[in-house]
């Protein structure tokens, strides 16, 4: 099956084969997925590593200091700071993508059911190609080379191939994933993000990133759908003791992917000179905010889903009215674990429920909501380690 | 011109410049090339009494040097941004204009940089940053910053500020004579316009000439077709076409410029030539120049001289005021004319090659003989029994087929502008070179070759 007007090329051959290396190394099962596709996901478009572009509903710049002309096609001629901001949003998207395929492949193998194993190896094979797609927004276009970089597309490929867990441009990326039930909360609230992400950048001053937003977006599409129903099937599993994960280890992950998810958005009041370039549609605030009212129906759908599956007898009617007594899951405080807030570790040590906690009690208090396995992780230590230093407390 | 980043309104005899690069007006190649613009614009215009510089927004004057272009250009492109900045602000603080920083929020590196070639300074109250944080990012001010800071509020504060890398207030500002004054948020910008005219009020700009004429040349920009630039084997030639002796001298002059600042920023470059055999900077003999022509000559003068690669100049012809001074500017000259007693008269004309005679001590006499201009080094001639193209033989002297050393043009910076400064400061400048072609792959290289008893294979162009 072909998506209508959809246009499909390859990059570069040097390019492509560097990206098949790569993926041998970090994603040997591609093979696998290729051949169960049709048993896992029929009548869908096979995956392709290639190129994707869509024809531009609008190829004017609608807001910002460009706004009323056309989109540029070539990146030399996006001048100053927005030709240098504008290839750091490219770089970071592209990081993500690949920083998320080393996470779920740790993992992918436990994975709670065959189908959860298949969707998140689908998922890994479709960051891939966004990763493709942002190699060839950088590659085809000399013009980046305005940067002051002849090589630019080989060198970001270099840096970003070389990439592990733990030096990806976003913290989201580099934590180790501990257990399959990471690949699904990560899917449910980090690859939300992404759809956040991509959606805004439909608006993108540069013609090229633009024009690759819709396919990516139908295809991160199912990544969140994948998120959200396997997520949805383990909790109601949990509700009557039939899943390996309890609920209070599916709160715990909750825990650690919300405050990661919200941080990807950047600081509440920055992401105005992205406005100004027209690289999103839409200031950080905002978005933060769309971000948690979408999050909290989500927890109210899954808090409706444990008590219906606890209580299969009751009505939707009474299902609303005691979930509103008593929910079982529940977002954190946006002010929990932030890192990159503006403020200091020590100035956001704040509990779930977003009250202030001393320096001393904070540790302990990490302990007692977050999953024990993350607290092992690189990621955890490297940020207490930070936080005590900060705190001038004896590592 | 094409206005992007500096946002200019003239206001009863003040200029005020805004920078405009959200969110932090940082300083990137583009910014500052409309910023060197705009000012020789206002230079040309008689009615423009003084400027003042400001940022657009509330919260940034300017951040300083863009620290994603840094991290993203090459090495080449950021010490051609150094330098290229050096100059633009060179050329703004040697400006008989007066020019007045309005800082209207944080202002930080390179942005405090562009504030210190003012001549006054004044701050809006509030608490916002000032300083130099390169330290923390593992470098120095390096546009004037240590220099101009030092000279400004003293070493021993300066130096504080600057190994520190801590920000300061604007009242700490205008407490240590950093900041002139600090006035109230309301109404900032327009009370420091008001400054600006009270202060320069009986300032006196004596541009002999401003010339509105001009402005409709730099309005305009670089004409493409009257220099073309051709990069072959390392070898940049820039060749003035026919063309330009049809235009006026400011026409031929931007473009040359244009040509250079691509040129010596190009990695391939190793040594650039500038052949005016085919076209002319055309000016009439014995007439007196608009003073903007001079003062746009002394900024390619200046470009030319602190060129870190070898420049060479070729013509075949008598040059005119201009041109000599252009000739002069070079490394090396090269005559490919048949009549040889055309040098003589170049030399008869001009004033400048006597400073440089007399530079060279060679030439007692006022008048001189070809041999002696040519024995002198003012003029390179065709060898006996070398073909037409003798010249491009010597100038791959420079570039040979395996790359040109980093050291080349190290070394012209060394001996020229280091035989112009006192020995110490000249012995402190080779050090520093040498130390960063030491830290440099061609020096491991050359060294590695030497060893090795085979040729080095140089990546060429500088640090």
């Amino acid at each position: 099956m072909r998506v209508r007007n959809e246009s499909v090329s390859l990059i570069e051959s040097k390019y492509h084969k560097e990206i098949l290396r790569w993926q041998k190394r970090n994603f040997p099962d591609i093979d696998l997925l290729e051949k169960h596709w049709d048993k896992y996901f029929p009548n869908e478009q096979k995956y392709a590593l290639c190129v994707r572009t869509a024809p531009l509903e609008n190829d004017l710049i609608l807001q910002g200091k460009y706004k009323g002309q056309r989109k540029f096609a070539k990146a030399s001629s996006m001048k100053g700071s927005m030709l240098y901001q504008a290839l750091r949003i490219i770089k970071a998207q592209c990081s993500t993508e690949l920083g998320s395929i080393q996470q779920h492949g740790t993992t992918v193998d436990a994975s709670y059911s065959d189908y959860a194993k298949f969707s998140v190896l689908r998922i890994m094979a479709e960051e891939l190609r966004h990763a493709y797609q942002m190699f060839w927004v950088l590659s085809h276009d000399s013009s980046w080379s305005a940067t002051g970089e002849k090589r630019i597309a080989d060198n970001i490929m270099d840096e970003l191939l070389q990439m592990e867990t733990g030096s990806h441009v976003l913290d989201a990326f580099n934590i180790e994933f501990t257990d399959a039930l990471d690949n699904i909360c990560f899917a449910c609230f980090v690859d939300r993000i992404g759809k956040f992400q991509l959606s805004m950048q439909e608006e993108f001053a540069y013609e090229p990133m633009s024009m690759s937003m819709k396919p990516m977006l139908r295809e991160e599409a199912f990544h969140l759908k994948t998120g959200w129903e396997v997520l949805r099937e383990i909790c109601e599993a949990a509700a009557i003791g039939e899943c390996q994960w309890t609920l209070d280890d599916v709160q715990r992950k909750i825990n650690v992917w919300f405050p990661r998810a919200l941080e990807m958005f950047g600081s509440e009041e920055g992401g105005e000179s992205n406005l100004q370039f027209s690289f999103k549609s839409t200031s950080n605030r905002d978005a933060i905010q769309e971000y948690v009212r979408e999050v909290e129906w989500l927890m109210g759908a899954l808090n409706a889903a444990i008590l219906k599956a606890r209580e299969p007898g009751l009505s939707k009617i009474e299902i609303r009215a005691k979930i509103k007594q008593h929910s079982f899951l529940g977002l954190p405080s946006t002010r929990f674990m932030r890192i990159r807030s503006g403020d200091s570790l020590v100035q956001s040590t704040f509990d779930i429920e977003g009250n202030k906690l001393t320096p001393e009690a904070y540790e302990s208090y990490l302990l007692q909501v977050l999953p024990e396995k993350f607290t092992g992780t690189k990621f955890y230590q490297d940020y207490i380690n930070k936080f005590k230093v900060e705190a001038g407390i004896a590592a | 011109m094409e206005s992007n980043f500096i946002d200019c309104r003239i206001e009863d005899g003040i200029a005020v410049l805004s920078l405009d690069d959200p969110s932090a007006n940082t300083l990137t190649y583009h910014l500052l090339q409309e910023l060197e613009q705009r000012f020789q614009l206002l230079e040309c215009d008689p009615d423009v009494r003084g400027v003042v510089i400001t940022g657009q927004g509330e919260k940034f004057f300017s951040g300083g040097v863009n620290i994603g272009m840094l991290l993203t250009a090459g090495k080449l492109h950021n010490s051609h941004f150094i330098l290229y900045a050096v100059e633009v602000l060179d050329y703004i603080a040697n400006s008989e204009l007066p020019v007045l920083a309005a800082i209207n929020g944080n202002i930080t590196g390179g942005g405090l940089e562009l504030a210190l070639i003012s001549d006054v300074r004044v701050a809006v109250e509030g608490e916002y940053n000032i300083g130099f944080p390169e330290v923390r990012l593992g470098v120095i001010p390096g546009m004037g910053g240590t220099q101009r800071l030092s000279r400004l509020i003293g070493p021993q504060l300066a130096l504080e500020l600057i190994a520190q890398g801590r920000f300061i207030t604007p009242s700490y500002a205008n407490a240590i004579g950093l900041v002139d004054q600090v006035l109230p948020v309301d109404q900032f910008k327009s009370r420091a316009v008001a400054v600006a005219r009270e202060r320069f009020a009986n300032w006196e700009v004596e541009r002999r000439c401003a010339d509105k004429g001009l402005t409709s040349i730099i309005n305009d920009g670089v004409i493409k077709d009257i220099v073309s630039l051709q990069i072959e084997k390392g070898v940049a030639k820039i060749s003035l076409l026919p063309a330009a002796s049809t235009l006026p001298a400011l026409c031929a002059l931007m473009s040359i410029n244009d040509a250079i600042l691509s040129a010596r920023s190009d990695e391939d470059v190793h040594t650039l030539l500038l052949n005016l055999n085919d076209g002319s900077i055309a000016v009439q003999a014995n007439e007196e120049q608009p003073w903007f022509i001079q003062r746009y000559l002394q900024l390619l003068i200046s470009r030319i001289d602190t060129c870190p690669r070898i420049f060479s100049f070729v013509c075949d012809r008598v040059l005119n005021d201009i041109e000599i001074e252009v000739a002069m500017a070079c490394d090396y000259r090269f005559f490919t004319g048949g009549d040889l007693s055309a040098i003589q008269y170049i030399s008869r004309e001009s004033p400048s090659f006597y400073r440089y005679a007399k530079q060279l001590n060679k030439l007692k006499e006022a008048e001189s003989s070809i041999a002696q201009l040519v024995e002198s080094g003012f003029f390179k001639t065709k060898p006996d029994g070398k073909t037409n193209d003798w010249y491009m033989e010597l100038i791959k002297g420079f570039t040979p087929s395996t790359g040109a050393s980093q050291a080349i043009g190290y070394a012209k910076l060394a001996v020229n502008k280091g035989s112009q400064l006192p020995l110490e400061a000249g012995l402190l400048l080779e050090r520093h070179l040498q130390e960063q072609l030491f830290a440099a792959v061609d020096s491991q290289e050359g060294m590695k070759a030497y060893l090795e008893k085979r040729s080095a294979n140089f990546k060429g162009g500088y640090l």
